[in-house]
């Protein structure tokens, strides 16, 4: 199996009750997480009944996909002391008994699955990630209706999407057209033959009018560089004094991040009870935005200036990323602007610098 | 690992509601595992009060508010070899200090200004857990370090319903977390109780607060001039 890089296999189309069945079906062998309602907020959490499943929901979710590929608290190990010898209880072995599904994720949210490949099945194959993704079904949901701060279109990673997801419905009239992305979807399709039909020329047709049409919307709602050609203009504008004001607005609360589909800092604890000789080791989710984050062991800090933390993360997601993994790291989803409690906007930074 | 020699441990308290103590008493099971690696001799609340010179770690809750405070704080850190602040009126004077916050000088002074502090546990009242995790970390030699997240990001993590933008005056966005963000995730405003967090932006969190028609208290206005004179900070 291959998890990136995938082409584009065959199309076609499934009613709306067919998919209640399918997810039905799925739900029945495996953990399906999918956009559920929980207050104002729409959240990608573990469904519990099909019909509590958003299908026509606005946006995207509130945390991202990342939530469920490196969760924001993650027991790695368990281990205790006994005589003198260590036994370790890997939660690994647990990851690789689970069936993962999750249903209804927007371009933003599959691209950024690309960028998490890159950052943790690179060079060192991070074993947590990897087992979960090897795990995991992607199935997403075309987005028909972005939310006033979606800008993907300009990151170049939606609304159309051709790669990242094992199936991807877009909704078509009545129907649902199911674009197959992998063998692993193809092999759902197989498995749940007669929930399905081909799919229609036609039904192609309107696919392509429906993308261009939210192309569209996203682009009236924005007038904005493509971020991966923002480049060199971002470099030369570091020391830019705009830095100075954008700084003085921040709360540095680290929202952002954790948002953020492709931030992926964390920071690792160690709980022990001396008593029991046991011992937990913990992987959170962290922020560099923080100040904790760059105190290394003497206690010095090295960004302890606000306006060097937020540089470090527009920095991070359209310069060093480019560097580091050869492609920026914004998908923009919007969810840092939705967030932000002073309304700190990356589009209107990246446009001001670029200019 | 139960050591050879327990730790002696007196915890006690000046100007407080004592609601701290009470959440120690709260750990439940894990206070009895606590007595079985510490020794405590002193202790009101538990009714403990043995005969002891010196002590290897006082935990003291509440602000100093007297003269007399004062001189039982001198006394504490005189005898003990490591001083813990509990619960947020140690920390940074808390209610008493809130109200006091416009005099000059103030009655009120939070445990670090009359006694050298070597760790603080912040929060109205404290977290059960923290306390455990302090000690436990002490005993093992652990180097013990605050982490810089924000009641404001751990709200984001729960995925609630922002208060912020309901006009809510909540302070969040510039509260030292760690406490799972449970009085927003209850529908109930942050008022700060865990401290400022690190470099904490006041000014911005009033422009915040103005731009939604949040009315600002005087209290907020007062910190922030504290603030920016560099003095002490809640």
């Amino acid at each position: 199996m291959s998890i990136s890089g995938v082409k584009l296999l065959r199309s076609y189309l499934i009613t709306k009750s067919n998919l209640y069945e399918l997810l039905e079906r799925i739900s029945e062998r495996n953990k399906l997480y999918a956009p559920l309602r929980h207050g104002d907020q729409v959240v990608l959490d573990l469904a519990k009944s099909i019909n509590d499943i958003l299908i026509d929901y606005i946006g995207h979710s509130t945390l991202p996909l990342k939530k469920i590929l490196i969760p924001p608290r993650e027991i790695l190990y368990e281990y205790w002391i006994e005589k003198k010898s260590v036994t370790i209880n890997d939660n690994l072995d647990k990851i690789a008994s689970e069936r993962i599904v999750i249903f209804g994720i927007r371009a933003c949210d599959i691209k950024s699955i690309e960028i998490l490949d890159k950052v943790f099945l690179r060079e060192f194959h991070d074993p947590y990630y990897k087992k979960r993704r090897e795990n995991t079904v992607i199935i997403g949901l075309t987005c028909v209706s972005p939310d006033k701060n979606c800008f993907c279109y300009f990151t170049r990673s939606g609304p159309e999407i051709t790669s990242g997801y094992d199936l991807l419905l877009t909704k078509i009239n009545e129907h649902y057209l199911v674009d197959v992305g992998s063998e692993k979807g193809e092999s759902i399709i197989i498995s749940n033959k007669e929930l399905f039909s081909d799919a229609t020329p036609e039904s192609l047709e309107v696919k392509a009018r429906i993308v261009k049409e939210t192309i569209i919307k996203i682009k009236d709602k924005n007038d904005l560089p493509f971020f991966n050609e923002v480049y060199d203009q971002l470099v030369k504008r570091f020391d830019s004094r705009e830095w100075k004001e954008i700084s003085s607005l921040c709360l540095s609360c680290g929202k952002c991040n954790f948002v953020c589909p492709t931030c992926t800092c964390f920071d690792i604890i160690d709980e022990f009870d001396p008593i029991r000789n046991r011992g937990k080791r913990i992987r959170v989710w962290d922020s560099c935005h923080f100040l904790s984050f760059t105190r290394v062991a003497s206690g010095e800090i090295f960004r302890k200036d606000r306006s060097s933390r937020i540089k470090q993360r527009i920095y991070h997601k359209i310069v060093y990323s480019v560097n580091d993994i050869g492609t920026i790291s914004c998908t923009g989803c919007g969810r840092c602007i939705e967030v932000c409690p002073v309304g700190i906007d990356i589009r209107e930074i990246v446009r001001n610098l670029a200019r | 690992m139960i050591p050879k020699q327990k730790p002696r441990v007196g915890i006690f308290n000046l100007s407080s509601c004592e609601g701290c103590i009470v959440q120690i008493l709260n750990l439940g099971e894990k206070l009895l595992d606590l007595l079985k690696l510490f020794n405590i001799v002193d202790c009101r609340v538990l009714g403990v009060k043995e005969d002891y010179n010196k002590l290897d770690i006082a935990i003291i809750e509440g602000c100093v508010m007297s003269f007399e405070e004062e001189v039982k704080a001198r006394e504490i850190r005189e005898r003990s070899e490591i001083v813990i602040a509990l619960g947020d009126c140690a920390v940074s004077g808390n209610i008493n200090f809130m109200k006091d916050i416009t005099n000059k000088p103030h009655k009120s002074k939070p445990l670090s200004e009359v006694i050298k502090v070597d760790h603080e546990i912040p929060g109205c009242p404290i977290s059960s857990e923290e306390f455990y995790r302090v000690l436990i970390d002490i005993l093992m030699g652990k180097k013990i370090t605050k982490k810089s997240i924000t009641v404001c990001s751990e709200c984001v993590l729960r995925e609630n319903n922002c208060l912020l933008e309901k006009g809510v005056p909540c302070l969040g966005p510039i509260t030292r977390g760690d406490c799972n963000a449970i009085c927003p995730s209850n529908n109930r405003p942050c008022f700060g109780c865990r401290g400022l967090a690190d470099d904490a932006n006041i000014d911005a969190l009033i422009k915040a607060f103005r731009d939604r028609n949040i009315p600002i208290s005087q209290y907020l206005i007062a910190l922030n001039q504290m603030k920016h004179k560099g003095g002490e900070e809640r």
